[in-house]
C-alpha cells in the first residue's frame, strides 16, 4: 500500500514538473496583419468648401500586437499604422479634391474572457491624425490639413468558430476619440498669413465629445488557407469635428483584404533565438 | 437604516436601462452641440442664397467700402426665379459681385468667368508694350532673366527692368546678374506697370533687395466669425533685407492701374524703402488676400479675405498714389516716348 502511494505520488508529481517545463518554453508572439483595401470617400471641409467631396481611394494597414509579458496574458500592446489616399469630386463634377492621410495609434488592452470562443479586448490608444487635402481650383487656399492627437476607447471582439481542420475566426473593432488635440485654420485665414507670417492664434483646439465625435468599426474573418491566414474585413470610419464656426467631416467606408502572421522578436543579451530559429542575418 | 441607505444610494446605480440612457445621451445629446450648417439646394435661388451668404460671412470690405449688403440681396433676389437659364444666372450672381467693385472676385463657371473691370478701365493705361519695347528703352537686344526682362537706357547711365507678372518666378542668382550688369548705372527703374499680381512672396523678395535691415513695411488681418467687422489683430509683414544681394543706389518704380494685387503689395512695401520713388499712376489696388468658396452648382468663387494694410496701417485696397503723379502724354506716345519712364530718367539724373 505504501509503494502504490509513492508511485501514485511520483506519477501526480513528476507530471506537474513536465507541466512546469512547458510554460517555461512559452515565447511572446507579435500577433501581426498587413491589409490592402478599397475605400469609399466622403469627405466636407469648409475651410476649401462649403460641399461634400465624395469619390474612391486605396488603403493600407498594418498592425502588431503584443502581451507585455509571458506571464501575464491579461494585458497586451498594439500599434497600428494605416494610411489612404483617394480622389474626390464635388456633387457637379466641377472641381477634384486630392486626398491623402496617415494615422499612427498605440494602445493598450485588457483581455476578457467570456466563454471559451469569445475573447474580449478593451482599452484605449493614442493616435496621431494627419490629413492632406488639395482643392487645386482654389486660388489662395487650396490645400488644408487636418493634424489631431486623439485618445481614443476602444473594445475587440473575437469569436472563433471551430470547423473540422481549423477554426475561422471572426473579429469586431469599435473605437471612439474621447479627447485629443487639433488644428483647425480659421476659415478667413490663409497659410500664407499663418505660416509665412507667423499667425497661429486660435488654430488649435482642444477637443472632445462637445467638439469632436467619431466612430470606426471593423468587422472581419480570418481563415487560415494554405500557408497563410486570410482575412476579408468591412470598415467603417465616420467623424465629425466642428471649430471656428466651421463643421468637418470625414466618412470613410472599406473593403479589406489582407494576411495575419506571427512574429517572434529576438535582440539583445538577454533574449537571443533559440538554436532551432534560422534567418538570412542582413 | 438600511432602508434609507438603500433609498440614498439608488439613484446612483444607473440600471441596465439607465446606462443606455446615458450612452444615448453622450452620442447623441454632444452631437448637438455642433451646428450642421444650412445647405442650400441647387436651384437658382439656392445658388444665389449660397453666394450671398458667402459674402455675407466672409468677403472682409463690406463695412469699409459702406456697401449694404442686406439691400443688395434684396435687390437681387427679385430678379432671381427658376426659370432664368444658367447664362442668366451666372449673370445676375455676377452683376451682384460687381457691386462690390473688387477685382478680386470672380465667378467662375466651366463657360465663363465674371470680373469686375472697371478699376483700370475707368482710368488711363498709362503703359504702351510699343513705347517700352521700343529702340529708346529695352529695344530688341534686351535681356531676360527669371521673367524680367532688363537693358541700360539712357546712354547706358540708368538700369531698365520691365517685370510684368509676379507669377514669374526668378531667383537670387537672376538678381544677382541683373543687378551685376547695372554697376556703373548710377539708378535703377523697376518697371511694374500691367503687373497684375501673383505671388505675394515674390512681392516680399523682389522688395528685400533695396531694403537696408527688415522693415515693418505692413498689416495683415483675417475674419475670424461671420460678423462684417470679425478681424483678428494685425499682423505685422517685416520685408526682410537681402543678406547678400543689395541695390543702395536710387530705384525708381514705374506703376499705372493695372499695377495690381502682389504687385499693390510689392509698391506698398517699396514706398518705405531707403533711395526709392514711385512715378506714374495710382496703382489698382487688390489690398485683400482672395480666397475660394464654391456654389451648390460647382461654380467657383473668389473674393477678398484678409485685408492687407500699409506701414501705417492704411487699408491699400483702392491702390497706393505715386510720390510723382505722371501720365503718358499722347505726343510723346505718338514720337516713340513713354512719358513716365522719361519723367523717372529726369528724377535721378
Amino acid at each position: 500500500m505504501k509503494n502504490i502511494f509513492w508511485v501514485v505520488f511520483l506519477c501526480i508529481f513528476s507530471n506537474g514538473l513536465f507541466s512546469q517545463t512547458n510554460s517555461e518554453s512559452k515565447n511572446l508572439l507579435i500577433n501581426a496583419a498587413d491589409r490592402i483595401g478599397f475605400s469609399y470617400l466622403d469627405l466636407t471641409d469648409p475651410y476649401l468648401s462649403p460641399l461634400t467631396y465624395t469619390g474612391f481611394g486605396v488603403n493600407y494597414e498594418h498592425n502588431s500586437a503584443q502581451f507585455f509579458s509571458i506571464d501575464n496574458n491579461m494585458l497586451s500592446k498594439e500599434g497600428r499604422l494605416s494610411g489612404i489616399a483617394g480622389l474626390a469630386a464635388n456633387p457637379q463634377y466641377s472641381a477634384s479634391m486630392l486626398y491623402a492621410a496617415a494615422k499612427y495609434s498605440w494602445g493598450i488592452y485588457t483581455h476578457l474572457s467570456i466563454l471559451q470562443q469569445i475573447q474580449l479586448k478593451i482599452g484605449g490608444n493614442v493616435e496621431v491624425d494627419f490629413g492632406y487635402k488639395n482643392l487645386a481650383r482654389n486660388v489662395n487656399n487650396p490645400v488644408n490639413v487636418d493634424l489631431a492627437v486623439n485618445l481614443n476607447l476602444a473594445a475587440k471582439a473575437s469569436y472563433a468558430i471551430p470547423t473540422r481542420r481549423q477554426n475561422i475566426m471572426l473579429y469586431y473593432e469599435l473605437e471612439t476619440p474621447i479627447i485629443g488635440g487639433m488644428f483647425v485654420p480659421l476659415g478667413g485665414a490663409s497659410y500664407f498669413e499663418m505660416f509665412q507670417l507667423g499667425s497661429l492664434a486660435n488654430s488649435i483646439h482642444f477637443s472632445s465629445l462637445h467638439n469632436k465625435l467619431g466612430l470606426t468599426n471593423q468587422f472581419s474573418v480570418a481563415y487560415p488557407f494554405k500557408h497563410c491566414t486570410w482575412q476579408i474585413g468591412l470598415k467603417t470610419s465616420k467623424l465629425k469635428y466642428q471649430a471656428n464656426e466651421m463643421l468637418f467631416k470625414r466618412d470613410i467606408y472599406s473593403i479589406n483584404i489582407g494576411v495575419k502572421y506571427d512574429l517572434s522578436i529576438f535582440t539583445g543579451k538577454s533574449n537571443i533565438a533559440p538554436k532551432n530559429f534560422i534567418g538570412p542575418e542582413n | 437604516m438600511k432602508n434609507i441607505f438603500y433609498l440614498y444610494i439608488t439613484p446612483y446605480i444607473p440600471s441596465k436601462n439607465g446606462l443606455v440612457s446615458i450612452l444615448f445621451f453622450i452620442c447623441f445629446g454632444f452631437s448637438s452641440c455642433m451646428n450642421e450648417p444650412e445647405i442650400q439646394p441647387n436651384t437658382n435661388i439656392g445658388n444665389f442664397e449660397a453666394l450671398w451668404k458667402i459674402i455675407d460671412t466672409q468677403y472682409c470690405y463690406l463695412d469699409y467700402k459702406k456697401i449694404n449688403w442686406d439691400s443688395i440681396h434684396d435687390t437681387y433676389k427679385n430678379k432671381i426665379d427658376s426659370t432664368l437659364t444658367y447664362n442668366q444666372l451666372f449673370d445676375t450672381l455676377g452683376n451682384m459681385l460687381s457691386e462690390l467693385k473688387d477685382g478680386h472676385v470672380n465667378l467662375y463657371s466651366s463657360f465663363n468667368l465674371s470680373a469686375y473691370t472697371k478699376w483700370y478701365t475707368d482710368y488711363p493705361s498709362n503703359f504702351s508694350p510699343r513705347l517700352i519695347y521700343g529702340d529708346k528703352y529695352l529695344g530688341s537686344n534686351y535681356l531676360r532673366a527669371g521673367g524680367m526682362r532688363y537693358q541700360r537706357i539712357a546712354n547706358n547711365s540708368i538700369g531698365y527692368i520691365y517685370y510684368g507678372d509676379f507669377s514669374t518666378r526668378f531667383s537670387d542668382t537672376n538678381m544677382l546678374y541683373i543687378l551685376n550688369y547695372f554697376k556703373d548705372c548710377k539708378a535703377l527703374i523697376l518697371d511694374v506697370r500691367n503687373n497684375g499680381g501673383g505671388y505675394l512672396d515674390l512681392s516680399e523678395q523682389l522688395a528685400s533687395y533695396f531694403f537696408e535691415r527688415d522693415t515693418v513695411s505692413g498689416y495683415m488681418q483675417h475674419k475670424t466669425g461671420v460678423g462684417h467687422n470679425s478681424f483678428s489683430s494685425p499682423t505685422k509683414i517685416t520685408t526682410k533685407s537681402h543678406k547678400k544681394i543689395k541695390w543702395q543706389r536710387p530705384v525708381i518704380v514705374l506703376t499705372n492701374r493695372l499695377s495690381y494685387s502682389a504687385t499693390n503689395s510689392f509698391v506698398s512695401r517699396m514706398k518705405i524703402a531707403p533711395n526709392a520713388l514711385i512715378v506714374g499712376d495710382k496703382t489698382g489696388g487688390g489690398g485683400g488676400l482672395p480666397l475660394s468658396s464654391e456654389l451648390p452648382n460647382g461654380w467657383m468663387v473668389r473674393f477678398s479675405s484678409s485685408p492687407m494694410f500699409d506701414s501705417d496701417m492704411q487699408h491699400i485696397e483702392w491702390g497706393i498714389l505715386p510720390d510723382i503723379k505722371v501720365d503718358i502724354n499722347a505726343t510723346d506716345e505718338e514720337n516713340g516716348i513713354d512719358t513716365i519712364i522719361e519723367r523717372a530718367i529726369k528724377t535721378v539724373s
